[in-house]
């Protein structure tokens, strides 16, 4: 059997699987807010929140749970409730 | 008074007086309650961000950007990095699937020559200006990171299995499975149903540590033609790996050549599903976030 490598954006599924949240991403609600913003004029700037590169050969040895439930990433809703607090935080503060 | 009004009146008061600054300061705030802007955008337009590239020249990738417009994809740069955008009237995009492929195709057009660190869907900034202020804040990391994937292509491997082949195989093959198999057809029991229970429970483990095993194989088969792997979560019951793999771009072929020899060896058991090459979606993972200025 020949395995046909399919170019990159031909499937839907593929690309949202890599599009929506991979890569450098802003969260939502700062980019509603960059709507708004003229990061020139205000005293806002953006800056990175944390940054990770992944350069080691990660073996899948977790195959425990083959129909297992979605996964909840815990520190993804955390961050993005803090960024929410600390938004509206830095409005009562100033 | 709308936040276009605002933004104006932000402009003059910033470089003056000390009155003028608190009042500046106070105009910030209000600023930031207003999340989402009932304004209509500017003739001007926002700037849809792709990605970031190095590159001390502005380029110019032709007429795809996404929107339908087909408006020009340029560089915005800021020393010897810059960011790939399009001009675009809106500010809020929906993945939908024509605006997702537009995505994916720009980032995949300047991907053919030159490294790309792709930004997530959806991102519009005001200005080129505001593009140049982000990327001067942010340059460092985008170096480190720029330098870390250069010459570096993303592969998707997904792996799928007929579970119910499996099965009937492993009725075959495995010795203690066919044996109490063999045994509750033949018996009639009377706690069938418990007995069944338990050969269910077997056939389970039995389908797990072979997933296992074919899918450490794979992975050690392709260890040596890649620089680094990362395991995703499967999608499906019929899908036992579902992986991305960091190559280098001169070791395409070498890959590609490995991928297939894998899939062979599996034949009809396995089925592979190969897309690429990806920018390093699954290597980087850049967050940003908003902050307020220090004075």
């Amino acid at each position: 059997m020949v395995v046909e490598r399919q170019p990159g954006g031909t499937r839907l599924l593929d690309v949202l699987d890599r599009v929506l949240d991979k890569g450098i991403v802003i969260d939502a609600w700062v980019r509603f807010q960059l709507v708004g913003l003229d990061l020139i004029t205000v005293d806002a700037r953006i800056v990175v929140a944390s940054i990770e590169t992944y350069l080691n050969y990660a073996e899948s040895l977790r195959l425990t749970g083959l129909a297992a439930m979605p996964e909840v990433v815990l520190g993804e809703s955390v961050a993005t409730s803090r960024t929410l607090r600390r938004v509206r935080v830095s409005r009562k503060v100033a | 008074m709308d936040s276009r009004q605002r933004r104006t009146a932000t402009k003059a008061p910033r470089k003056s007086t000390k009155a003028e600054k608190s009042a500046a300061e106070d105009v910030h705030v209000r600023i930031t309650e207003f999340a989402v802007p009932s304004e209509a955008p500017s003739v001007e337009g926002g700037r849809y961000v792709y990605g970031i590239i190095e590159a001390k020249q502005p380029l110019s990738f032709g007429k795809m950007g996404i929107g339908g417009a087909g408006e020009t994809v340029y560089t915005v740069n800021f020393q010897e990095i810059a960011a790939v955008v399009s001009k675009t009237s809106v500010y809020i995009f929906d993945p939908t699937r024509e605006n997702a492929l537009a995505h994916e195709h720009v980032i995949e057009t300047v991907m053919k020559t030159h490294t790309i660190i792709p930004m997530s869907f959806g991102t519009v900034f005001r200005t080129d200006d505001d593009i140049r202020e982000v990327l001067r804040s942010i340059f460092v990391s985008l170096k480190d990171v720029l330098k870390q994937m250069e010459g570096k292509l993303e592969f998707g491997l997904k792996v799928n299995w007929d579970r119910d082949r499996i099965i009937e195989e492993l009725k075959d093959s495995d010795e203690e499975i066919r044996q109490f198999h063999q045994e509750i057809t033949r018996k009639h029991l009377q706690s069938t149903y418990f007995a069944r229970m338990q050969l269910g429970r077997m056939i389970d483990k039995a389908l797990s540590e072979r997933a296992a095993q074919y899918v450490r194989d794979i992975y050690e088969a392709l260890r040596n033609v890649c620089v680094a792997s990362r395991d995703n979560k499967p999608i499906g019951d019929k899908m036992i790996m579902n992986a991305a793999f960091l190559v280098e771009r001169d070791r395409e072929a070498e890959f590609d050549a490995a991928v297939n020899k894998i899939a062979k060896f599996y034949g009809e058991l396995l089925n592979f599903k190969y897309t690429g090459p990806w920018p390093p979606y699954n290597f980087v993972n850049i967050r940003l976030k908003l902050e307020r200025g220090a004075s």
